[in-house]
């Protein structure tokens, strides 16, 4: 301690520019560097180059041109549509399974939970594109598995990946089978902080666990569930590997997310203007939709 | 005070970082190639994937490396899309860590050259020229800048005819060589169900749209770039399309492991398709052996163009390539010499767009795989058929934009002609493009 002191002050002597005011901000450059070049620069060129259109070579500012394609431009609402059904039927599945789940891990009658934990975590580390292949060879509408017991109990096969609806469904099975864990194990956490007591006085007055269930545990998860939402619902609108890698982004865009659009125009087409206004608008509809559940769950 | 000099100092770190990458190469004028192989050095990284990158590693480099002591030559197997991606960020970089040498496909030269126009070496300053008769002409025109400089150089080709199942043909009693216009596929089709219950074929993309209107001469884009889906070789392609859905002859196959399935388990009769097909077919099918076999590529009307092509790629040297002169006798070597490209065709299924190559016994070979054809040689005598095609800077978003339709016209029975149209109006929108008209 005191030879850095000491050290600091001698160089204080020196240079004079080192002194134990300006030490932080010295430690802390690197940092700041990094953070500046790889953040801070990148948001504040991709927001110009929202406004640029790239004419033989060279960008040159074209004013509101992208946004005002980007609005007349149909597979894009078709791609914030197919985003759009996703969130709404995904996550509210997901976020029921997940507090059900929590819920049951956290019973005192079940054995190895540690093995369930894990096992319900596992697919949120899981490498995408090996699962992806896994689900591929799952879901094929002739050779698969699942339609290999379909039609062995006697239903129909079902084109799970080449018709558009199946497509979806089969998009949102995969996303639920990822994320289901990783919302599980945050809830458990929120679980874990429930006072005690609170079940104690519920069970002394004669509460059902049901009732514990609905007047305890759930207002007592709001927050921890509010935080579960904004997440997903940031997560869908990022949603990129699964259709990416399951579907392609068919058949006939059915399965195009928002970020697969972003991603085909930037690096398919090199529109990186059109790119960033794309990415633009995704921040913007990502803060407005988080700003409204904060909005719903505080009134 | 102290702040202002610390922003100061900050904002030149800021600038320096970002200015700091900018790389410098060559001019083409200032390359001359040496006449004495041994006088060429220096270091060449290529970039190339797949069977292109086993091609130039193991069939070319050993003999290259004979004629060329003094290059050192390393291919990195890098996949398709990284190339793309890792290009056009190299680029938009001012050309920074590209490598000498990098596979690009006929399709995509343009999407990189119509964003960058000085993105690859003229290859016609450096003597290339010389060598344009020796490859099909539908090929090298499409690997030209506007100013008619050749800027790629051809690999590839992928001639197409309709591969089909000789079996099923017997079985239903249809004879290939009474088909010679599109009527007479379906015809034939039709009986093909008829008979055996099988679909005639599978899709699963704007393949078979493209492969149709090249075969008239026509594209997605006329010579000027300007959009030209809706023309009268479109609708001809789009009523035989529809018709083919009418009669209940095509079905979709969802992507290329559908379209691999469908061949595998007798799903189809036939496929029209591109020569490299047989490659995949051998590897993934062994078990039909002696029962596919080709015939060409149905006339829309009787004695019209019976040939087509669908992919292949090119080899570029990046502009800012600092070794040009061994890159490009690589680069020379691996798309002129008579030898590799044979390799190329026998080891990996690639076939040459030199034409000198077909004249090497292998190609008239009797394929035990193919009916004991001469299959080789059939698919070669298609080449100097092939009308050329621009394909522009926008190819792969229009292709895009036409797989859907495709899919909309077989899934959910959107009209053929709709498609047309809708697709044209959405590629316009895509693209900011001019349709004639």
């Amino acid at each position: 301690m005191t030879s850095t002191t000491k050290r600091l002050e001698a160089s204080k002597t020196k240079k004079g520019f080192i002194t134990p005011k300006t030490a932080p901000y010295i430690f802390v450059l690197p940092a700041l560097l990094l953070f500046l070049a790889f953040t801070v620069y990148p948001i504040i060129a991709s927001f110009l180059l929202s406004f640029q259109t790239r004419i033989s070579g060279v960008y040159s500012f074209t004013g509101l041109d992208n946004y005002i394609r980007l609005f007349s431009d149909p597979v894009f609402y078709k791609a914030l549509g197919n985003t759009f059904i996703i969130l709404l039927v995904q996550v509210p599945v997901m976020l029921f399974l997940a507090v059900i789940l929590a819920v049951l891990l956290q019973s005192k009658l079940l054995n190895m939970k540690g093995f369930y934990r894990v096992s319900f975590f596992t697919p949120a580390i899981t490498s995408l594109v090996a699962a992806s292949i896994i689900f591929i060879l799952l879901l094929n509408t002739d050779y698969g598995l699942v339609n290999y017991i379909l039609t062995s109990i006697g239903m129909e096969r079902v084109p799970w990946l080449s018709n558009g609806l199946w497509a979806k469904i089969s998009l949102i099975m995969v996303t639920t089978w990822r994320w289901t864990g990783y919302n599980m194990v945050i809830l458990l956490a929120g679980l874990q902080n429930i006072p005690h007591d609170l079940y104690e006085a519920a069970s002394i007055d004669g509460a059902s666990s049901i009732k514990k269930f609905f007047h305890i545990t759930i207002p007592q998860l709001k927050p921890v569930l509010l935080f579960c939402f904004v997440l997903s619902t940031i997560g869908s609108f990022q949603l990129f590997d699964e259709p990416y890698n399951l579907t392609g982004g068919g058949p006939n865009n059915a399965t195009l997310t928002i970020t697969y659009y972003l991603y085909n125009q930037g690096f398919g087409y090199f529109d990186f203007g059109y790119a960033s206004a794309i990415a633009y608008v995704i921040v913007l509809f990502i803060a407005v939709l988080s700003w409204l559940q904060f909005k719903v769950v505080k009134e | 005070m102290k702040k202002q000099y610390f922003s100061v100092f900050l904002i030149t770190v800021m600038v320096l970082l970002l200015t700091a990458c900018s790389g410098s190469g060559e001019s083409a004028a200032d390359v001359s190639i040496p006449q004495n192989p041994e006088d060429v050095e220096g270091d060449v990284t290529v970039w190339a994937w797949a069977l292109e990158a086993n091609y130039l590693e193991k069939d070319v480099l050993p003999a290259f490396e004979e004629k060329y002591p003094n290059v050192n030559v390393t291919i990195e197997h890098i996949g398709v899309d990284q190339v793309y991606q890792k290009v056009s960020a190299g680029l938009s970089s001012g050309g920074s860590g590209l490598p000498d040498v990098v596979q690009v496909e006929n399709n995509r030269i343009h999407s990189f050259t119509d964003e960058f126009p000085d993105a690859f070496t003229n290859l016609s300053e450096l003597g290339y020229d010389e060598h344009e008769d020796e490859f099909a002409e539908a090929k090298i025109a499409g690997l030209k800048d506007s100013d008619g400089n050749i800027i790629a150089m051809p690999r590839d080709l992928g001639p197409v005819a309709v591969l089909y199942r000789t079996d099923i043909f017997e079985e239903a009693g249809v004879d290939p060589a009474s088909i010679e216009t599109w009527n007479d596929y379906i015809a034939a089709g039709k009986k093909v169900l008829e008979q055996t219950g099988k679909y005639f074929l599978g899709t699963d993309g704007d393949g078979i749209l493209r492969i149709m209107m090249q075969q008239q001469g026509s594209y997605y884009f006329d010579e000027d770039g300007k959009l030209d889906i809706s023309s009268d070789a479109g609708e001809k392609a789009a009523n035989i399309l529809q018709q083919m859905k009418d009669s209940e002859l095509i079905t979709y196959t969802n992507n290329w492991d559908g379209q691999v399935a469908a061949m595998k388990n007798g799903e189809v009769a036939t496929h029209p398709g591109a020569v490299w097909w047989s490659g995949t077919m051998i590897e993934q099918m062994p078990e039909l052996a002696g029962k596919w076999d080709m015939f060409k590529l149905p006339a829309f009307e009787e004695g019209g163009t019976r040939a087509s092509n669908d992919g292949g790629s090119a080899l570029a040297i990046p502009s800012e390539s600092d070794n040009k002169a061994a890159a490009y006798v690589f680069a020379e070597f691996a798309t002129t010499d008579v030898d590799s490209q044979i390799k190329a065709l026998t080891n990996r299924g690639l076939f040459p767009a030199l034409t000198a190559a077909y004249e090497e016994p292998v190609f008239s070979e009797e394929q035990e795989y193919f009916n004991n054809q001469p299959f080789f040689k059939k698919f070669a005598d298609i080449v100097p058929e092939i009308p050329a095609v621009n394909h522009d800077g926008a190819e792969l978003e229009v292709r895009s934009v036409m797989g859907s339709e495709i899919e909309a016209f077989l899934l959910d029975d959107k009209p053929a002609l709709e498609m047309l149209t809708e697709g044209e109006k959405q590629a316009v929108q895509q693209t900011g493009k001019e349709t004639t008209e």
